[in-house]
């Protein structure tokens, strides 16, 4: 994991927490680390994986033992893998170890085009237009319940 | 011609044309209708559809010389549509059976010079005593200046909605390149707000400083944006600019960047062009400064602008650079508005600039075209009317 920052908030009491893991994929700089602020003063998650581009997180989620991950923020237009291009990658070739992931689209696109095309994978669960609130973390959580509830 | 001309018989008249000036009976009025108001006309025997006469204006209408044409019979059938030839038919036969309705057809012939002549066609049946319809007489009326006013109104048309749709895409890109800056500076400011109250001044004096750095960003992206849109139906007329002197002021304008790195340039004599002036300026600043800015830490960066050998009327122009390259995946999106390659805190860019300069292309007839290997160098190249 060469550029992706890690941040634990409790690591021997994930368990105890809404969100056990959330990773964050996004390129902007800045936005990450207001992110992790959010996140730490929600309370809501136990570890924090920021990665500044969809390539970074794949190769750390090829790691045996890196997923599973609780939730995904997804940002759509990055420079080299756009967040579709992820979707894509992910979908076609490790599409059950994500099964249980909830990714959440995270961007400012306001392209009615963008929002179609990412209700179109299976894996996205939720679009949420920028900046990230606490509310929105709120509501993961709330997925998350969902998809355990639906598949125990 | 695929036939040739049969000699003439002058004096031998046709005999519907013989019928049809006894009708007449050289009437002035009819010479009025007939010279004045149409583009010939036609008359034709309905109980042997082979015979038709056709006034001689037709003839030179689609580019033949009549003497040789008017008495070919059938002659016609070789220059009409075949598919209209057969609406044609399918009307006359409905027309025989129906009520006495007027024939109308648009109906297109193949000119001599091979381009297509539209000419309306009407016609009224004469019927016998027992109401069978046995001739009839007709007028044409070419309206090949019409179908090509409405030709260059639809093209017209289909240049408009691209550049609607164009314009919508824009729209929506730019409002969300905007947007995104704006939400990072709302989130930097409760941030700095947050500190202020727990009284962390140092943390808010980060934050501020933050998002002062992505308010300019923010500037810099829409002064770019402005250029951009300005090019967008540009109807400045090329003028010939000395391509030398407007380099001297494009160097002196990135003096202080130029000199910061440590950068090389090498421009050649380039000569005259035709363009638009602020448009030309904008584009090499922009690769210079790219060249300048996408460069790995440490290497001296060396740029190179200079012509190439072109086809006569043109000028070709390439601007070299040792940066880090683009590669051969990335190429074609570089030019796409908006679209970046690296992480913002390694190479800013806007996503603006390339974009700029392929519009700049195009407004000057010609295409940016990029050479690159991924950590070697880049060339952008263009043409200009010389």
């Amino acid at each position: 994991m060469k550029d992706a920052q890690h941040m634990s908030v409790s690591p021997q009491e994930n368990a105890s927490f809404a969100i056990r893991r959330l990773a964050i994929i996004d390129d902007a700089e800045f936005d990450q680390m207001l992110y992790a602020r959010l996140v730490k003063r929600s309370g809501l998650v136990g570890e924090l994986l920021s990665f500044f581009s969809a390539e970074e997180a794949l190769e750390y989620f090829e790691q045996p033992g890196s997923l599973p991950v609780d939730a995904i923020l997804l940002d759509i237009n990055m420079p080299g893998m756009s967040g579709f291009e992820f979707l894509e990658y992910v979908t076609a070739n490790r599409l059950e170890e994500y099964a249980n992931v909830v990714i959440v689209m995270l961007t400012t696109s306001l392209d009615p085009a963008d929002v179609t095309r990412a209700e179109q994978f299976e894996l996205v669960k939720e679009y949420i237009n920028k900046p990230l609130e606490a509310q929105h973390l709120a509501r993961i959580h709330k997925l998350l319940q969902h998809s355990k509830g639906a598949a125990p | 011609m695929r036939h040739q001309a049969k000699p003439a018989f002058p004096k031998a008249r046709h005999y519907l044309e013989r019928e049809i000036h006894e009708l007449a009976q050289d009437n002035p009025i009819w010479h009025f209708f007939r010279k004045g108001s149409m583009d010939g006309i036609w008359y034709w025997d309905l109980e042997r559809l082979e015979n038709k006469w056709i006034s001689p204006e037709f003839w030179e209408l689609i580019g033949y010389d009549p003497a040789h044409r008017m008495h070919v019979r059938g002659a016609w059938k070789d220059v009409i549509f075949p598919e209209d030839l057969d609406a044609m038919l399918k009307k006359f036969e409905a027309l025989r059976s129906g009520p006495d309705t007027p024939y109308d057809q648009l109906v297109r012939y193949r000119h001599a010079n091979g381009s297509t002549v539209w000419v309306r066609c009407r016609g009224l049946a004469i019927r016998d005593g027992n109401g069978a319809p046995i001739r009839m007489l007709g007028t044409h009326i070419d309206v090949t200046p019409l179908k090509q006013a409405e030709e260059t109104a639809r093209a017209a048309q289909g240049v408009a909605t691209n550049a609607n749709e164009e314009l919508k895409a824009f729209a929506y890109s730019t409002s969300h390149d905007l947007k995104s800056p704006a939400n990072t500076i709302r989130m930097l400011l409760e941030e700095a707000r947050r500190a202020l109250n727990t009284g962390d001044l140092t943390d808010a004096k980060q934050m501020l400083d933050k998002a002062e750095t992505t308010n300019n960003a923010m500037r810099g992206m829409v002064d770019k944006l402005l250029d951009y849109t300005r090019t967008v139906g540009t109807t400045t007329v090329p003028d010939p600019i000395d391509l030398d002197l407007l380099l001297v002021d494009v160097v002196q304008d990135l003096a202080a960047d130029i000199s910061r790195s440590g950068a090389k340039l090498h421009v050649d004599t380039l000569g005259i062009a035709k363009g638009i002036d602020w448009q030309l300026r904008k584009l090499f600043q922009n690769l210079i400064s790219n060249a300048i800015k996408f460069q790995t830490k440490g290497n001296t960066p060396r740029i190179e602008i200079r012509t190439a050998p072109s086809k006569p009327g043109v000028l070709t122009i390439e601007v070299e650079d040792n940066g880090i390259g683009i590669a051969e995946e990335d190429q074609k999106r570089i030019f796409d508005l908006f679209s970046t390659l690296n992480r913002p805190s390694l190479y800013q860019g806007s996503g603006v600039g390339l974009a700029f300069c392929a519009r700049v292309a195009h407004t000057h007839g010609s295409r940016l075209s990029v050479k690159s290997d991924l950590g070697a160098g880049t060339m952008f190249s263009f043409q200009l009317p010389s």
